[in-house]
């Protein structure tokens, strides 16, 4: 039981991080309606950002907030100069952008900083806690209570300030919010930024475990992607929720399915999401509408 | 005058067999194995026109469906022996397969699903390779000390050669059979599901049977692709097919022109000799980085600067160049009302981008 | 040179290639409620769409003064131009409190403080919007929905309010309440109205004035009273009143 019990606590540190990235496509693919599939090595490249900063010196916690407001600057700089340019074009062309972007980004990190893993320096330091026989390192409860922490923040944004008023409603129906005096172009930017910001978090908090490297988000993103599905990307708790699902799924199918392993493992949370799928197809919170003609 | 442009398509398309059936003859066979390559890589291509560009779905797998067609060819030939023309027609077989299970699957979780399915498909796809060990020979793959596409004695041609005619055959019959395929009356219904999938159910159209067939023959197409570049290759390795290489296959689909056959010979030509050239100005090492980050700005450039892809505006501006007609690349392009792309009244074109569009998608499922 | 809050000098409105509106003159004085009558497919949507700037026009535009030709949707609704538009425009995800909440955001930066008292009087216009503000606006019947979109676009405290067919999918009851309301609206918010409505009736019963639009020209203009006899409309629907549109004087 307790064996299990650690395997689920574990899924949820990393399913939160899938969530975290899941929440990041939520806040862009309500804005622009782009599955972006560049999340990943958006993220990835914040860490190298952070990286950088404090191979530079820069004490972490000071790395940290620079590398956020970077990320952001970066994402509304996507919106503004591609994806604004594909406004209209179509689902096709957006998914094909994101995928551009992913491609460039990778080769972009690649050619920089070479495809060798590098050690990320953990915030929280070694060590582990120990409660009623589980366990979990410093590094695993930081990232934890770092993205709780900063899903709290989100949440709040969007829900309990006017700039999250306004992204939501720009999302929802931009014709009606630009009939409100709110500058579509603007808010579309704004959701960007905050996406890039959000993904930062993931990858920063990530990277310690997974080492560094080019490709390191890539099955991250893959896992997010399922998460997005699973929970519905038309909701940012779904993201979340389906996040730590996948992360948990994950999880226990390489410790409990035989003949799956680490490496096959990525298989159980796509059979889980492809299954909630066929019987909800917008996910577990997404909504349902009907077609409007 | 655009008769005329109509004439010289099928023209155009003669006389690049003809120099298709010359080039053996005058290229190096080291050369040649690469222009080979390139043709089995068009066909992939090709494939992925016919979803994208004419049914409007998107893979971002068919670099491992390519694998699988080669992978089954390959093993066919050097575990069991088969002969090269019987393992081709398998290798696409298997992939036809699949394309079915997916588009089944594809469908059921409707709209942008699809996409992220591909993907997974893409990703794991080499894990799997590497896991299968004793069938696919794990990560170091199977590779035979020559290609199995043999030249028959009396012809006197040399293994390159021979492979290459081979190959030239088998696209020019892909492409023909696209072709004809989108020209009749599954073209129509191809044409009608890319525009507007309601639209398409209102005219009478099996909207989900339509979009079914175009994933499972352009998946076809993909594994015959893949099973002759594998057996002229004389080589099947994991690390050819991992995702950057299904993103590449769809990258060279879109800056050909997703919806012109040349396209596919123009985004193949980009897929093998792109990293040739970074290899030359960069050096080995970090060619593969430089040649993906070239593919990266041209499709964004294509997406902005000629969304038909450098073929399909070329023809464009060719038919505009030679009067006034319906031309084929924009005739596709139907307006969408007073909301049209580049229209001023920007704040009312792009309603309900996202969910909704998802859910008109899922609806129609059921 | 007139003295109007809303001046339009042969505006013309194309969507693509296709001209939809053929040089409109309009005028609107402060406190005025006109109303603008025509059969469907007429302009009335597109003259509202570029009075409230997302459609692009030809031709001059004036807000108390300022022309506001070049302005983007944003910038104008800021500048006190209200639009409900048809359809209602709620966002059906937000409660009913965001929606009112997100119009309060568009008010001109001296306006920000009474934000409060707003609400409440907006609530007080319409109750039942009191009794739901926490639920989601998507679950609102059709008029209650009209109310809400109404009631969001006076928080921007608009100088000039369009309304975009109050009337379209409600039940006579509602629309006859609802006109009500909307000729209390004036006194209360102190703005201009501008209404497209195919109900002829109970339009003109609450208008000043009312303008005929038919085929994207100006068929015939001037006070309801005018208008009472059904003839006139009748005639100015079907674009018999010949010759130049009517300029309305003041």
């Amino acid at each position: 039981m307790t064996e299990l019990l650690q395997q689920v606590l574990d899924g949820l540190s990393t399913g939160l991080v899938y969530g975290m990235l899941a929440l990041a496509l939520s806040v862009i693919f309500q804005g622009t309606g782009m599955l972006n599939f560049s999340q990943g090595e958006m993220a990835t490249l914040s860490a190298y950002v952070t990286l950088v900063l404090t191979q530079a010196g820069v004490g972490f916690w000071v790395a940290l907030p620079l590398t956020v407001a970077l990320s952001a600057g970066g994402g509304a700089l996507i919106e503004r100069v591609l994806v604004r340019r594909l406004e209209g074009a179509g689902e096709l062309s957006l998914l094909t952008l994101s995928v551009a972007l992913l491609l460039g980004l990778n080769a972009l990190m690649s050619i920089i900083w070479t495809t060798d893993p590098r050690t990320f320096p953990s915030p929280f330091g070694k060590g582990l806690i120990e409660f009623a026989g589980l366990h979990m390192t410093v590094q695993q409860a930081g990232s934890l209570i770092t993205l709780l922490a900063v899903m709290a923040a989100t949440a709040l944004l969007f829900n309990r300030t006017s700039v999250g008023l306004r992204l939501r409603a720009v999302a929802q129906n931009p014709a009606s919010a630009t009939l409100l005096g709110q500058h579509q172009g603007l808010w579309l930017m704004v959701g960007w930024a905050v996406a890039a910001a959000v993904g930062a978090f993931a990858a920063v908090v990530a990277a310690p475990v997974l080492t560094l490297s080019p490709g390191m988000m890539a099955f991250p993103l893959l896992l997010a992607l399922a998460a997005g599905t699973l929970g519905g990307l038309s909701s940012r708790v779904g993201a979340v929720v389906g996040g730590v699902l996948i992360g948990i799924a994950d999880n226990l199918a390489s410790r409990y399915v035989p003949g799956l392993g680490r490496d096959l493992a990525i298989v159980a949370p796509f059979a889980l999401t492809a299954l909630v799928v066929m019987l909800r197809p917008a996910g577990l919170f997404g909504k349902t509408r009907t077609v409007r003609v | 005058m655009n008769t005329h442009l109509r004439r010289a398509v099928p023209i155009g398309w003669a006389a690049a067999l003809v120099i298709g059936v010359v080039v053996p003859f005058v290229v190096s066979d080291y050369d040649l194995l690469d222009l080979t390559r390139m043709l089995a890589v068009a066909m992939a291509v090709a494939g992925l026109n016919l979803l994208l560009g004419h049914s409007g779905q998107i893979s971002v797998g068919h670099g491992a469906l390519f694998g699988l067609g080669g992978y089954a060819a390959i093993i066919l030939v050097a575990t069991y022996g088969w002969p090269w023309w019987s393992a081709v027609p398998v290798g696409g077989a298997v992939c036809l397969a699949l394309g079915l299970l997916l588009g089944v699957l594809g469908l059921t979780m409707g709209g942008a699903n699809l996409g992220l399915l591909t993907i997974a498909v893409a990703a794991i796809f080499p894990l799997l390779l590497i896991r299968l060990k004793p069938i696919t020979g794990g990560t170091f793959g199977i590779f035979m000390a020559h290609s199995p596409i043999e030249p028959p004695a009396w012809s006197g041609l040399t293994e390159p050669q021979f492979g290459f005619l081979v190959c030239l055959a088998a696209l020019a019959l892909t492409l023909l059979v696209l072709r004809n395929l989108v020209t009749g009356r599954l073209g129509r219904a191809f044409a009608a599901v890319r525009t507007s999938t309601l639209l398409a159910a209102a005219n009478g159209v099996n909207v989900n049977r339509t979009k079914l067939m175009a994933f499972a023959v352009s998946a076809a197409v993909a594994g015959t692709g893949g099973a002759f570049y594998a057996l002229v290759a004389a080589i099947a390795v994991p690390d050819s097919y991992l995702v950057p290489f299904s993103i590449t296959l769809l990258a060279a689909s879109v800056v050909g022109g997703s919806r012109t056959w040349a396209g596919s010979l123009v985004g193949a030509a980009i897929v093998i000799y792109l990293p040739k050239l970074a290899e030359n100005i960069v050096g080995a090492e970090s060619a593969g980085n430089w040649s993906q980050l070239v593919y990266a700005c041209g499709l964004v450039l294509t997406l902005i600067v000629a969304p038909s892809g450098l073929i399909g505006d070329l023809s464009r501006l060719a038919h505009r160049a030679t009067g006034p007609q319906r031309g084929r690349t924009s005739s596709a392009r139907i307006p969408c009302g007073p909301g049209q792309r580049g229209s001023p009244q920007q704040a009312d074109v792009r309603p309900h981008v996202g969910p909704d569009r998802e859910d008109t998608h899922g609806a129609l499922q059921k | 040179m007139s003295t109007g809050l809303l001046e339009t000098r042969r505006l013309v409105a194309r969507y693509g290639s296709v001209e939809v509106l053929h040089g409109i003159d309009l005028s609107i004085s402060p406190g005025e409620i006109v109303v603008l009558l025509g059969p469907n497919g007429a302009g009335k949507t597109t003259l509202l769409r570029a009075i409230s700037r997302v459609v692009a026009t030809r031709g001059a535009i004036t807000l108390a003064g300022v022309s506001i030709g070049g302005w983007s949707g944003a910038r104008t609704a800021r500048a006190g131009i209200g639009h409900v538009p048809e359809g209602r425009g709620t966002f059906p995800d937000l409660t009913v409190e965001e929606n009112l909440r997100l119009g309060g955001l568009a008010r001109p930066k001296g306006r920000r403080s009474t934000t409060r008292e707003d609400l409440a009087q907006v609530y007080a216009t319409f109750p039942v919007l009191a009794d739901m503000r926490r639920r989601a606006a998507g679950l609102l019947s059709g008029g209650q929905q009209q109310m809400l979109a109404i009631g969001r676009a006076l928080m921007a405290r608009p100088q000039l309010l369009l309304i975009d067919e109050p009337s379209l999918g409600l039940a006579p009851m509602v629309t006859q309440q609802l006109f009500e309301v909307l000729a209390g609206i004036r006194g209360e918010w102190s703005t201009s109205l501008l209404l497209a409505e195919q109900n002829a009736r109970l339009s003109l019963r609450i208008a000043d004035r009312a303008v005929v639009l038919a085929g994207g020209r100006v068929t015939a203009a001037g006070p309801t009273a005018d208008f009472r006899d059904g003839d006139v409309i009748r005639r100015a629907y079907l674009g018999e009143a010949a010759g130049d549109p009517v300029e309305d004087e003041k």
